[in-house]
């Protein structure tokens, strides 16, 4: 039997209700021990991955979140039956580990955009005004192209620590909201962070109100909040053959 | 290694690239000063972070240093507010204006 997987709850009762998002079909608790992974029966080939149902995945999981404490598998994960009980067996113990410390918390994403081309300009014309770049107009022209080499260098080591400044100003100000995060910088054209804090359900409004101050901060940069969401940036889960869900 | 490299490159005397004594013709200048106060701000010695903040808004008030020390005394001004502390968030918020 092929299987749509939602997410691991720390739960083992049976799911009587009708839940949204689900398009009719039916969504049920396979029991493991004192937990269960909520699935739904599917027709389409085993663990193709596609986005059309990724709405509906994610109204199914957060409706969820209402009642139990999630871990959510990512959108369109379909497996075998015994794929998913080998799972349960053999990560029982992670499980419940996982659900423990996700317990009544829920996950917010946030951008941060920066003019990346200005800030390196900025950078470029800041170290220009030094004496270095001074006497560079008296360099032959093999020094002049090894400094040239090197001023890119500098230049480029000095726009990631200035990156990693300003992201850590950022995170100063979200991080006493939150009990975990997962900070990636740098990882687009203008994009100077892409963070996940996981925040405790209670919180959430504090986190939001602090968000909105960098709406109206200084600074030029863009900021962008997603969330609350599944804490899907919190928990990794693998199948049997250890491939990531 | 970078500081020394570039010490060695430089000329010995003079102020002509704009910056302070002792940081004549080093951008890194404001860098050290913006980093000092950040590694004060993740220790909680808020007090020292805000007046390397500002001494880089007043030095250096056209560096890229200079808009992230702004941010981050705006974002420390709120933590003022929030925490009750209106005057002394008042008066960050005056500081960076007045560097605008």
């Amino acid at each position: 039997m092929k299987i749509y997987s939602y997410g691991v709850i720390d739960s083992n009762d049976k799911i009587d209700e009708s839940i949204p998002g689900a398009d009719g079909v039916r969504i049920y608790n396979l029991p493991y021990r004192d937990i269960g992974m909520v699935v739904s029966r599917s027709n389409k080939p085993v663990r193709e991955a596609s986005h059309t149902g990724s709405l509906g995945h994610n109204i199914v999981v957060e409706h969820l979140m209402k009642k139990f404490t999630v871990l959510p598998v990512r959108v369109r994960t379909l497996l075998h039956k015994e794929d998913i009980m080998a799972m349960m067996e053999g990560h029982y113990y992670d499980f419940r580990e996982d659900l423990e410390r996700l317990r009544n918390k829920v996950e917010f994403g946030i951008k941060v955009i920066w003019q990346e081309d200005q800030v390196r300009d900025r950078l470029t014309s800041e170290y220009g005004k030094g004496m270095y770049g001074m006497l560079r107009a008296y360099d032959s022209k093999g020094k002049r192209f090894i400094e040239e080499v090197f001023e890119k260098y500098v230049i480029e080591k000095e726009f990631r620590e200035m990156a990693d400044i300003c992201i850590a100003i950022v995170d100063n100000f979200l991080d006493r909201f939150a009990s975990e995060k997962r900070l990636e910088k740098l990882k687009g054209k203008d994009l100077l962070l892409k963070a996940f804090y996981l925040v405790e359900k209670g919180r959430q409004k504090d986190f939001r109100e602090a968000f909105e101050v960098f709406r109206i901060a200084p600074g030029g940069f863009n900021y962008q909040l997603r969330g609350p969401l599944p804490p899907y940036d919190f928990v990794r889960m693998e199948c049997r053959e250890g491939a990531a869900l | 290694m970078l500081q020394r490299r570039r010490t060695m490159l430089l000329a010995p005397e003079g102020n002509q690239g704009g910056y302070g004594p002792g940081e004549m013709t080093s951008p890194s200048g404001p860098f050290k000063l913006l980093n000092l106060a950040n590694e004060f701000e993740r220790a909680g010695v808020t007090t020292y972070s805000i007046d390397l903040y500002t001494k880089i808004l007043d030095k250096y008030p056209d560096t890229f240093e200079a808009v992230a020390a702004r941010l981050a005394l705006f974002l420390i001004a709120n933590r003022y507010e929030n925490e009750g502390k209106k005057e002394t968030a008042i008066s960050l918020i005056r500081r960076i204006s007045a560097q605008k």
